[in-house]
Parts: C-alpha cells; structure tokens; sequence
C-alpha cells in the first residue's frame, strides 16, 4: 500500500510515518489505524456501513455486511481501560436493556483484557438505545465509544496488533496509565 | 482514475446520479420539511416562506405525498406544531383545495388514532387542528362544534372515567393555543362548554391518586391529578384574557397573508365509541419540585405536558439538544430540571428510557456549564431532603441517576438515623451502585471512615466447603471431590455418580428413585461449581451451560428450583449484582421458573434483604421475561395462522382442490401446538402474579397483625416500603393484570382483607374505571 495520497477531501491527509489508512465509520473522516480517539463525527448520525474491523477478514461481500450491521444486536466497545471488567460493562449497558452476551476482547499472547469488549443484545433496540445513550459518556472515567458489529466470530475477541493488543496500542505515542502506558514501538524503543 | 475509486470507497452504494427521479424528489421532500424550525441562518419566517414556495410548485404532482408528510410531522413532530400549521396556512392561503385536502386527511388520521388506542398521538392531532384555526384554515365555530362533541362524551352512560377524562384533556390542552380566538368568535359557546368542564371535574372520582404520588406528603407541594392542574391552568389563562407568553407564534408574521385566506370547515366529529378493546391514557400526578410560587406559568404550564414533549422528545427522537429558539418559556436551568425530572419520576414508568434523562442531563450540563450543574446539585439535594416521603419506586430510580452528585454533600445526617430509614438507605443503594461501576477499593478509599457503615459489601463468594475447619460438615468430602472432578473437565455423568453418595437428611420422604429433592446435593454441588467459576460472569454462565443436565435434574421439584436459588443467595450474597445476573441466566435456561424465583424473594431467608433495590430489580425483571415470553409466542402463532390464510387464499386463486387438506394439515398442526403453548404460557403467567399477589398479602397481613397486637404504629420505613412495592406491580403491569381482576377480586382481595391493603386494589380498580 504504501504513503497514502495527499490532500482533499477525497483522499486521507498526508504526512505522519508509514502507516496504513482507511475510512472512519462515518464514510467521511479519515483514521489512521493506531491513533487513540474517536471519529470526529458522532457515530449515531454515521450510516451503518461502519466496522471496526478491517474489511480483509471478513469474508462477506460490502452489501452482506451492510445488511449485518443493519439487523446486527451486537456493538463494539472501545477505549476501554485494560482494567475494566465485565460486570462494569454489564452494569453501564444493562441500562439500555437485557444483555445476552458479553465477551471480553483479549490480548492475543497475554490472554489478558486488551480494551475493547463486544455486547449482544437480545433485542436491536436496546442496542440502538445503547449507541444513543451509552455511546460517548464515561466508564472508568474514559470516554468510551460503541459501534455496530456485524456479530462476534471465534477470533475477534482477540487483538490484531503485533504484540497481542490492539492495533491502536501499537504506535500510540502517548502515555496512557490504563492501556498499558506507552505504545508498543514507543515501549521498544 | 484512483481518485474515482476512493469516492467509491464510503461504502455506501453508488447513488449519485444527475438526473431528479421521483424517489429522491420525495425524499428531498421529506427531508425539507422536517427539518424547518431547526437551526438554520435564515430566519423561521423566510424558511418559511421559501418552503411553501416550493411545496406549492409540486403539489400537482406529489400532493399525496405532501399530504402524508405534513401529517405524519403534525402527528410525530408536537413540538414544532406551529411552525407546521404556519406551513399549512400559507399553503391554503395559495391553494384552498389542498387546505381542505388537508383537514380531511387529518380527520381521517385522528380517527385512526382513536380506533388503535394511539390516544397521545390523537391530542397532537387536535392541538394541530385547534392552532389551524390561528392560522385561518379552519374555522373557529367549526372547532367549537368539534369541542362540544368532546365536552358531551362526559354525558355518556356506562364508560370508564378515564375515557372522559382523555376527550376532556384534549379539549383543555388545546385551549393555550386556541383559547383566544375561539372567545373571540364563540364566547357564548366557549362559557358553557367551559362549565360543563368544571360540573363534570367536580363529579370526578379520585380514588387512583395516592397511587400515581411522587410525594406522600403535600407539603411543600401540593400534587395535583393532572386534570385538576390543567384546569386550574386554563382558569387562570381565561382570567388573563387568554393573553399567552409562552408559545412560539410563527404565523402571527404572516397574518396580512393568512388573513386574506378562506376558512375550511371541520367536518362533523363524532367521537368513535367506547369498546371492550379501547385502552385509555392513566391518570397522571403532578410533580412540584421547585416553588410553587416561583414561576407559576413554567412550572403549571408543565402540567400540560407540551413542554415536556417539546423539549424532551425532541432530545430522544433526534439524540440532539433542541435550539432555545424552539422552546420558548423555558428560561432557566430549573425549567430543564423540572421538566427532566418530573418525567423521570413519573408513575409507573418514565416515558422515555431512563438511562437518556441521565445523558441528557449531562449534555446539558455541558452546554451551560455556568448554570445548571449548580441548579443540578441543588435539585438533587432537595431531592435528598424529602427523601422521606418520597415514594419508594422514585427513590430507586433517583439513585439510579444519582452516582454522580451524591458524593460531593454532606450526608452525615443519615449516620445517626436508623439504617432501614429511606435516606442511609439511599446512600447505601447509591454507593452500591457506584461500586458496580467501579470497584470496591475505590468506593472504600472515596467514601470517609465514618460512612463505613453505609458502604457496600466486598462482593466474593461465601464457599461453605473452603476452609478446612468446616471438615465436620455433611458433604464436605463429597465437595472436595467435585472439586476435583470439575477441574478435571468431569463430564455430567461423571458428576451424577459422586454425587450419588451425599446421604438425603430427607431420608423419611426418599422414595428410592434416586433423584428425589436432596436439598444436600444440590447444596454441595451449587456451592462448589458456583465457586469453582467464581471469576467473572462468563465463567458462571459457562458452568451453567456446561453442567445443565444436572442442574436440571436436581432442580426438578419445586422445592428443588427454590433451594437452588437459596444456595445461590447463600454463596453470592455479597455480590447482589450477581445473583441478579445468575437468576436471570437460570430462568432463561429454565433451571428455575418465574413463579419459582416470585416465592424465592417472598422467603423468609431473604427477609433481611427485602427492601433493597437488586430484590425488585429481580422481580421486575423476572416479570417481564415472562411477560416477553407470552408475546413472543403469541406472535409466533399469529404469523402462523396468517401463513395458513395465505395458503388458504393462494388456493382459493388458484381454483385447484387436489389435495387441498393436506397441504393445510402441518399449518393445522403447527397452530394447534402453538394454541397450547400459548395457553400454557398464559396460564404460567397469571400464576406468577397470583404467587406475587399472595406473597405480598401473607406479609403484609403479618405486619398488620403484629402492630395491631402490640399497639405500634403500622407505619414503619419497612412498610412503606412494602406497600408502595405492591402498588408499583400493580402499576407497571396493569394492563395484564386487568384480566385477571375477576379472579383477584374473588380470591386474593376479598372484602375480609385489611383495609389497608385492600385500599390498594380499590386503587388500582379506579385507575381504568
């Protein structure tokens, strides 16, 4: 893949060290995979056509995954802290309504929490209450934030990045004490 | 060539074309329409203008879907209502005959609404037809006549109050709109019907109305029945000469326009008669929180509810703070608190999710920083002062909010008070609840020494059989080797045969089939496997999968479904949240029932934790499991029996009568078998209420008793408690509890009852009367 092009709204913004690039979940904004933080447009106003997997593993066509995310009763949780447990979770999206499932994503070596979780609903409207009202506000005061997902699969619960965690913990440049400190690249160093 | 790609890549389906088709005429439509009023930087009355330019030019050919549209907003949309009959006034001023279109198209809506029991939806349509009248589509002495035909449903013989009560409303609350015009016009007309008004308020029974109370005292606040308040409302509106502030006029810009326009007049109304499946509006109380004083005409113009659903609808349909161009009279932070909570404490249930009042008041918070987190504090802490008299179920919902707030006051009044006392109790809930959010260190090192008493408990497992000093104990060794067993991924056979050796203490009752109610085995082998996942959630629900043969099997009896439950109470009773999650994993699973899980929390063994949030938070939720339950396969047997009259149909079409009955026979079948399990399902259902309703008088009843005997007041925390619990069941189920009012009436409350508790279920009887 290489530099991504410069410039316009068409194209992602330049600049910044070798790194992959690709569409926020809003189809508008540009991400680059490792940065902390959020879209910078509200998600609820985003059309679900967002994942926040890369599209390279998911062996569905872009219109079955489309169709996924608009039925789907399961959301992604990010930007959680390393220290955030399950009956957290449960307790703050409890309150869109009944959760079935909660699964917890791990690093993929540790086998430890690594930030991010997946919670299925029984029903699409709690999950769709969840993204209004839960999306956004603060758990182990971290603003965490939620997204439709097409629907857990054996091996997504565990982190994509080259150490075991998540992808955005690899070239983090910042301190962060709940994720583990410094990025992974940064840690090495 | 790439660049082209790169478009493409927003993932959405490519549907960027040159040329207007239809659809997306309609669309732009649509889009236009809704959102006129919001922020915009035009003014309200050029967007205005400019849209009925536009809709005007297509209404040759897009009129029946202008029509639909403006409908669905007039319905949907309360508060932008006069932007949108301003709209609908300036196109009957350009057009008279799709103005007429138009009130037809209404009228035939509000009866819609009336026939599907969409009574909120129905008083939007009148107010939009009454602010027409402003803005000279209608004609006021048409309206009038609408409006006698409202007032005269209170003549009707044999209809419940409540359905009096709704056409009395919507003919009150549409008066702040249309008061002044149709005095104008009508005043003979409006004076008598305003009478019949006050004849039939006074007639009125208000038996409900302790039920629906926030507040069980009236001090500082009286709590007014929400007819009462709108009347005295409109009292003093026709006192000021129906000279109202508060509503945002767009059409009065237009007037030399409109004025010009000619009138349509209302088609005769009569209202669609009472049916057995008619389901009227509750009753509401009025919630007073600040003075009452202060700001009259905000906080009684609450009463009307218009400002509620203007401001705070807005928010949950559109997830966005509305502009303060669109709500006006709301002037300060305690307007938005008032209205806040007094939907969020409303009875039975807030009318909107409760965890988006909590978001709402932090956005807000957010987009006045300088005012209403102070007002917000301050609210709170009147809320904590009148905790007292505050009715349980409101309590609960108030800590549920109130994580945030709670810990920056000072709350040393409640260490002195009794701990079953409403606020130790509050500040008990409220840290157990930040807890859950958190960690228990956490709350530890935040809350001061001297609250210790008040905090929550280290939520680990009690394991009976974890400490070698309980060796003497029966089964101890038995424990030891499930253990064991378990770690070593036993499979359920392997299981059973240990536990084949735990003695049964009810060696008397066994009758030697082997799996009869061994309360000793289930207790071993809950303990140990309860333990053994002790980690987290997900390892508990992995060994209820894992092992749900033999949960199934021990649990058979009914004895067996409750000692389950008590041995789970007995190993996570430090971890409320917990059990909460377990009984329900165990329901769903069907190693327990409902009515199981109803006579569980009625025990005596949870006596000590009767009053505490996570019990009713149990049985509120166990209720509605089965509640879902029932609908889910109602719904099931409806669809089947609409793809047998399909069948049914195709083949009528097709004239072809080869084999026509056995094609029908699995259809048949598959109904017949649906029928039962709706039946039974049904049946469970209304044995789960008898058990609750049974349960709380059997208590109740005690209580009464011992106070009678020992000359005590009834009174206590405990009590109040109790009784306001019973009121909330009735309340948030009432409608499925209506079925079963011959059989409660005959069986459970019966006139021997004490009167106490039977004032309850005459309570609930005038809600629909």
């Amino acid at each position: 893949r290489g530099r991504a092009p410069s410039g316009g709204a068409a194209g992602p913004p330049a600049g910044g060290p070798v790194a992959r690039w690709r569409r926020g979940g809003c189809g508008r904004c540009w991400r680059r995979c490792g940065r902390a933080g959020a879209c910078c447009h509200r998600p609820v106003t985003c059309t679900p056509t967002s994942s926040s997997s890369h599209p390279k593993s998911w062996q569905g066509t872009r219109y079955d995954q489309e169709r996924l995310l608009r039925k789907s009763c399961t959301l992604y949780v990010g930007n959680l802290s390393f220290y955030t447990t399950e009956e957290q979770i449960h307790e703050l999206f409890g309150k869109s309504g009944d959760i079935k499932k909660i699964i917890m994503g791990l690093d993929k070596v540790k086998k430890t929490a690594c930030g991010f979780c997946f919670v299925e609903y029984y029903a699409r409207g709690d999950a769709e209450n969840a993204m209004r009202y839960i999306n956004g506000t603060r758990l182990d005061d971290r603003i965490i934030r939620t997204d439709w997902d097409a629907g857990f699969k054996e091996g997504r619960q565990y982190g994509r990045g080259r150490s075991g965690g998540q992808v955005r913990d690899e070239y983090r440049q910042d301190y962060d004490a709940g994720r583990g400190g410094y990025g992974k690249t940064v840690q090495c160093q | 060539m790439s660049r082209r790609r790169h478009s493409d890549d927003t993932g959405q389906p490519h549907k960027r074309r040159r040329t207007s088709e239809p659809s997306e005429i309609e669309e732009r439509l649509e889009s236009l329409i809704c959102r006129v009023g919001e922020k915009s930087n035009s003014s309200l009355e050029s967007n205005l203008e400019g849209l009925a330019g536009v809709l005007e030019a297509d209404l040759p050919n897009y009129k029946s879907k202008i029509l639909r549209i403006l409908c669905t907003v007039a319905r949907l949309l309360p508060e932008k209502l006069t932007v949108y009959t301003t709209l609908v006034g300036l196109l009957n001023a350009r057009n008279y005959n799709f103005g007429g279109e138009f009130v037809e198209a209404m009228i035939r809506q509000l009866k819609e609404c009336l026939k599907v029991n969409m009574y909120n939806e129905a008083v939007h349509l009148v107010r939009f037809l009454s602010d027409l009248v402003n803005c000279h589509v209608i004609a006021a002495p048409s309206m009038v006549a609408m409006f006698e035909n409202f007032v005269s449903v209170t003549q009707e013989e044999d209809v419940p109050q409540v359905r009096c009560d709704w056409y009395m409303f919507a003919f009150l609350s549409s008066l702040p709109w249309v008061g002044k015009e149709l005095y104008e016009k009508k005043d003979a007309e409006m004076d008598r019907l305003l009478s019949q008004t006050e004849s039939y308020l006074k007639r009125r029974q208000k038996i409900h109305v302790p039920m629906l109370q926030v507040w069980t005292a009236d001090k500082p606040h009286p709590q007014e029945e929400y007819l009462d308040c709108l009347w005295s409302q409109i009292q003093k509106l026709k006192k000021d000469r129906w000279q109202e502030r508060h509503i945002l006029r767009p059409y009065l810009a237009f007037d030399s326009i409109l004025c010009e326009a000619l009138q349509h007049n209302l088609p005769p109304f009569t209202p669609p008669p009472h049916t057995e499946d008619s389901v009227y509006p509750m009753p509401r109380v009025i919630f007073r929180m600040f003075d009452y004083t202060d700001d009259p005409e905000v906080c009684d113009s609450h009463g009307g509810a218009d400002f509620t659903v203007r401001f705070v609808g807005h928010y949950w349909s559109k997830c966005d703070v509305p502009s303060p161009r669109m709500v006006s009279g709301f002037k300060t932070s305690s307007d938005y608190i008032l209205v806040i909570f007094a939907e969020l404490f409303q009875l039975p249930s807030p009318p909107h999710i409760e965890v988006m009042y909590t978001t709402l008041l932090i956005e807000l918070c957010k987009l006045q920083p300088g005012s209403l987190p102070q007002v917000l504090a301050q609210a709170t802490e009147m809320l904590y002062m009148r905790l007292d008299t505050m009715n349980t179920t409101c309590v609960d919902r108030n800590s549920f909010t109130k994580n945030y707030c709670i810990l920056s006051f000072d709350r040393s009044d409640c260490l002195t008070q009794d701990l079953e006392k409403p606020k130790p109790k509050f500040v008990r809930e409220v840290l157990e609840k930040c807890m859950r959010l958190s960690y228990h260190q956490r709350i530890i090192d935040i809350v001061p020494a001297s609250f210790s008493v008040l905090s929550p408990a280290n939520p680990v497992c009690i394991y009976k059989y974890g400490d070698e000093s309980n060796r003497s104990l029966p089964g101890y060794t038995v424990a030891l080797c499930l253990t064991i067993a378990i770690k070593n991924k036993a499979s359920n056979d392997e299981i059973f045969s240990i536990l084949k050796d735990v003695p049964n203490p009810n060696q008397d009752d066994d009758d030697d089939e082997g799996f009869t109610f061994n309360p000793l085995k289930i207790e071993v082998f809950v303990q140990t496997l309860l333990h053994l996942a002790a980690k987290s959630f997900s390892h508990s629900f992995s060994a209820l999968a894992k092992f749900h043969e033999v949960f199934k099997t021990l649990a058979e009896s009914d004895e067996g479904k409750l000692h389950v439950l008590r041995v789970v109470y007995e190993v996570w009773k430090n971890h409320p949240q917990m059990i909460a999650v377990l009984v329900d994993k165990m329901i769903r699973t069907q190693i327990v029932d409902c009515a199981a899980v109803a006579n569980w929390i009625f025990s005596s063994e949870l006596a000590h934790d009767f009053t505490r949030f996570y019990i009713w938070e149990i049985l509120h939720s166990t209720i509605r499991k089965m509640n879902k339950h029932v609908l889910k396969i109602h719904k099931e047997l409806e669809e089947t029996k609409a793809r047998l009259a399909r069948q049914h149909k195709r083949r009528d079409s097709d004239d072809d009568d080869r084999s026509s009955d056995r094609e029908d026979g699995p259809l048949e079948e598959q109904i017949e078998r649906l029928q039962e399990k709706v039946e039974s399902a049904q049946s469970e259902q209304k044995n789960l209420f008898l058990v609750i309703f049974q349960r709380f008088i059997m208590l109740l009843t005690e209580h009464l008793v011992r106070c009678e005997t020992g000359g005590i007041d009834v009174f206590t925390p405990w009590y109040k408690s109790c009784i306001e619990r019973l009121q909330q069941i009735f309340l948030q189920h009432h409608q499925i509890i209506q079925q079963y009012m011959v059989t409660l009436e005959n069986l459970l409350f019966t006139a021997e009852l004490d009167h106490h508790i039977l004032a309850v279920f005459q309570q609930f009887c005038a809600l629909q009367a």
